[in-house]
């Protein structure tokens, strides 16, 4: 059974052309994904092209997998990799903003949000999801993978692969730039 | 200035307790004394705080993801992955 495996297993055996493992690979990484690619694609209808690419990469590069290290960290890192890339393939910043954020903001499915964090206006999330959208793509993957993924430094690090300082730095600065942007659209943010 | 410059760029993974040792104690002792990078932490903590609601929503993907990303694979020409490139360690 694939759904007892472990993903190192899963992903050596999909690394020799086990499509039913690495089947089992996409359904256990979908929404983690999907969520990253929404965010960093910052729209919606671009967000499904952007996961499907990044499961065919993974795909492609799972020969390159050491299968004595752990799964997770380096298939983020692949994932990382695509959406940066891809993000700056676009051909304007303005791209990357557009339809699709108002439905971002209604739950698609889950327990619901954190009351603790749902402070903010619909608008005001527009405006925030906005600023997100216009950090250049290494800024916005940190404060993705920290912010949705709910990752350490020391994990972003190795994901981003870059030493922890710069991790910590490159979210000090997605942040300062959104707080930045805030403000000059005229929202108070504290 | 510069000791500023070191500090706020460490600032986030040392507030999550990712910066041990020494340099944890000198970033402790400095923030004790610089209103600057008192400020900066509360403006940091703030605009996380912003961030994340704004990020929070639940997102699962759709139900097509998998049967779209398995015809791309299925459809993809044969070459690698095959098991003569795969790297075990012993």
């Amino acid at each position: 059974m694939q759904s007892e495996q472990t993903d190192e297993s899963l992903a050596e055996r999909a690394a020799r052309g086990d499509l039913p493992c690495f089947e089992a690979l996409v359904e256990r990484y979908r929404d983690s994904v999907y969520r990253i690619c929404i965010h960093s694609a910052a729209n919606l209808s671009d967000a499904e092209d952007w996961a499907q690419e990044c499961f065919i990469r993974v795909y492609r590069q799972l020969p390159a997998y050491d299968c004595s290290r752990p799964f997770a960290p380096w298939f983020r890192r692949v994932v990382s990799n695509v959406c940066i890339n891809m993000a700056r393939g676009r051909k304007r910043a303005s791209e990357c903003v557009s339809l699709g954020l108002d439905e971002m903001n209604e739950p698609v499915s889950g327990p619901g949000t954190d009351p603790q964090l749902a402070f903010l206006t619909k608008e005001a999330k527009q405006a925030v999801l906005k600023a997100i959208g216009h950090l250049e793509p290494t800024l916005r993957q940190a404060v993705i993978l920290r912010v949705v993924e709910g990752m350490s430094f020391k994990e972003m690090a190795d994901v981003l692969g870059v030493p922890l300082p710069t991790a910590s730095t490159w979210v000090r600065r997605a942040l300062i730039r959104v707080r930045q942007t805030l403000l000059s659209d005229g929202m108070e943010i504290g | 200035m510069i000791i500023c410059d070191w500090v706020q760029n460490r600032i986030l993974a040392y507030l999550d307790g990712e910066i041990g040792g020494i340099r944890s104690g000198v970033i402790r002792q400095h923030i004790a004394g610089c209103k600057r990078c008192q400020k900066a932490i509360e403006m940091l903590r703030r605009a996380q705080q912003v961030v994340s609601s704004a990020l929070s929503t639940p997102v699962a993907a759709p139900g097509s993801l998998t049967v779209r990303v398995m015809a791309a694979v299925r459809s993809l020409p044969p070459e690698p992955p095959s098991g003569s490139q795969f790297r075990r360690r012993e």
